[in-house]
């Protein structure tokens, strides 16, 4: 596999101003929603982004795809960085990164056919002519097992496994190189999620797709991803090639996400293993942002901040413990 | 919790279906099949004068006969006739209305709804400025620039109803961006303009179709208001709300001049509100109140 690079994000921030009062507000504080994360992704490889809800996730998927203009930091994808992009150009880069979202009931028109949802990108490209596109958007559908007679149904007519089929046929359509998965699979029922799951697994192989996965659930990520990015209140405590992290996973956030994921077992009991709740991203803690909940805190953890260390080739992480 | 409320919605819909409302129907169909064949049904012109029979009562009192079912008026007037041609005015000074404001409100409801920030600040501000103005005192402003007529009514109410569109297409609007399909319709390049047109328009249509309904109603009311007061439509028109002026003067004892182009503007109302509310309830079973 050639270690050309597809995605690479370097020291990325987006903070929300919080404004208070009705005629004259003034900026009273700003949400760091991600705060200098940096992270590559080889082409052909799949990154899978965990954390809990409220640490940026969603927020960097909208910064990667151009929805949003990040703060700060440089979002470069194939060569060109998103944030500069504009009108033409921009409107070229949507042929090379597409996305699948969380609620299959909500990411489709319930106004449209579904032969219009899946052919809409190529309508608005352009690409080919009227007839072309039909027969293109009747692959697809077929391609990700979705009966092309039914194609002109209404979304409402297919049940949340289907519709989500039907998302990811139209994010193929465009044939981009990218696909951004914010949360693909958590709104399904779980004997769905691997049927989707392996669906995209069986198209990144066909299509040598290169996949940012974003979920809260670590079994999802651990499924389809080769490397993995742990998050917590905008930043990236763990970067790690896939196995190497549920091997030896060293930031104490993601031994405890690690040890929270529920084992198939009745007899197991889970222990609630992180105390307290997520710091305010507005006002995050001083230092080390996961010190308050953290098992190994040392008293140095509370004033100094620390970047990210390598410690075996390709895993990183950010955590006083293993800096030395 | 999504599948109870779908549950909900479709027995809520189910039973909305189930008890059509027969008699608004019935009303509009009548109103309707009026508008459109009155030309042949009524029994006279709307403006012939039969002087041999002025001012006599409908059928059923004494001095009254079958030639004028309803009476006439002092011109010899048949009052079926002219209720029956006065149809026309009040539906097509309603529909025009509707054309002009809701074609306003919604542009700008859509615009102000989908680009936030400034503009719809903007347009926001220009609603509540055009709400204040007082409406029967504008209408007297715009009568006496363009002088009383049909006209003038469509004009002053086309110009002056928009805000009420643009406030609820834009709650709409700004509900609806909030959903997936609209980040997904900007990830594949759409333009704004495709976005507001093919993605948002068609889900506000339904909302659209309750509105109207339930306007045209009222705007029956308003344009009879208007021409009542002389601000509308002119004689010899037969508009029913000048109808009723023109019976005003003789109502101690030609009351059916005044009685029956009422009772035309209420059972066309009523038809037209009963339908509206039972739309509302088929089409948008969530949204009980509003």
């Amino acid at each position: 596999m050639t270690k050309e690079i597809s995605i690479e994000v370097k020291g990325l921030s987006k903070h929300f101003p919080v404004t208070s009062g009705v005629i004259f507000s003034k900026t009273v504080g700003v949400v760091k929603a991600v705060d200098n994360i940096s992270f590559s992704i080889n082409h052909g490889e799949t990154l899978g982004i965990v954390g809990e809800s409220g640490c940026g996730k969603s927020t960097t998927a909208n910064l990667v795809l151009g929805l949003d203009k990040p703060t700060s930091g440089q979002i470069i994808v194939q060569g060109e960085d998103v944030a500069k992009l504009k009108g033409e150009s921009l409107f070229k880069f949507r042929r090379k990164v597409q996305a699948v979202f969380q609620d299959p009931f909500r990411s489709l028109n319930p106004r449209k056919k579904i032969r219009h949802i899946v052919s809409e990108p190529l309508m608005v490209h352009k690409v080919g002519s009227s007839w072309q596109i039909k027969q293109k958007a009747l692959e697809l559908l077929e391609l990700v097992g979705i009966n092309p007679q039914r194609a002109d149904l209404y979304p409402h007519e297919f049940s949340g496994g289907q519709r989500q089929r039907i998302a990811i046929a139209r994010a193929l359509s465009l044939n981009p190189s990218i696909i951004i998965l914010d949360e693909p699979v958590s709104a399904l029922d779980v004997s769905i999620q691997a049927q989707i799951l392996n669906l995209l697994m069986d198209l990144r192989e066909k299509f040598s797709l290169t996949f940012l996965i974003i979920s809260h659930d670590l079994a999802v990520v651990e499924h389809v991803s080769t490397h993995i990015g742990v998050m917590y209140l905008g930043r990236i405590v763990e970067l790690s090639p896939a196995a190497e992290l549920y091997k030896n996973p060293l930031h104490p956030y993601t031994r405890a996400l690690l040890a929270a994921s529920p084992v198939a077992d009745p007899d197991v009991k889970l222990k609630a293993v992180l105390e307290g709740e997520v710091p305010s991203p507005m006002n995050p803690p001083t230092g080390c942002t996961f010190h308050p909940r953290c098992p190994d805190c040392k008293p140095e953890c509370k004033s100094r901040e620390h970047k990210m260390h390598e410690i075996t080739p390709g895993h990183f992480v950010s955590c006083l413990n293993f800096s030395s | 919790m999504d599948t109870l409320e779908a549950e909900g919605s479709v027995e809520a819909k189910s039973r909305a279906r189930n008890r059509i409302p027969y008699i608004g129907l019935g009303f509009i169909s009548i109103f309707l099949f009026v508008v459109i064949f009155g030309q042949w049904v009524a029994p006279y012109d709307y403006d012939y004068w039969d002087m041999a029979n002025i001012t006599q009562p409908p059928v059923w009192l004494e001095g009254g006969s079958w030639e004028h079912i309803l009476g006439t008026d002092p011109l010899g007037r048949d009052v079926l006739s002219r209720i029956i041609h006065g149809s026309r005015y009040s539906l097509a000074i309603a529909l025009s209305c509707i054309a002009v404001y809701g074609t306003i409100g919604i542009i700008l409801g859509l615009i102000s709804g989908f680009l936030g920030g400034n503009v719809d600040m903007g347009i926001m501000r220009l609603c509540d400025l055009w709400m204040g103005l007082p409406p029967i005192i504008t209408a007297i402003l715009v009568v006496s620039v363009m002088g009383p007529s049909s006209l003038a009514i469509i004009v002053y109410i086309g110009l002056s109803g928009w805000p009420g569109y643009t406030r609820i297409v834009r709650g709409e609007t700004m509900s609806l961006a909030q959903n997936d399909f609209i980040r997904l319709a900007r990830v594949a390049g759409c333009s704004k303009f495709r976005i507001i047109t093919s993605h948002i328009f068609p889900n506000i249509v339904n909302t659209l179709t309750i509105l109207i309904t339930l306007d045209i109603g009222g705007l029956i009311i308003l344009t009879a208001t208007l021409s009542f007061l002389g601000l509308g439509t002119q004689p010899p028109s037969p508009d029913w709300g000048l109808m009723m002026n023109e019976g005003r003067q003789y109502i101690t004892y030609a009351w059916w001049l005044i009685v029956f182009p009422g009772v035309a503007i209420m059972f066309a109302v009523l038809g037209f509100n009963l339908v509206g509310d039972w739309l509302r309830d088929v089409l948008d079973p969530k949204q009980k109140l509003r």
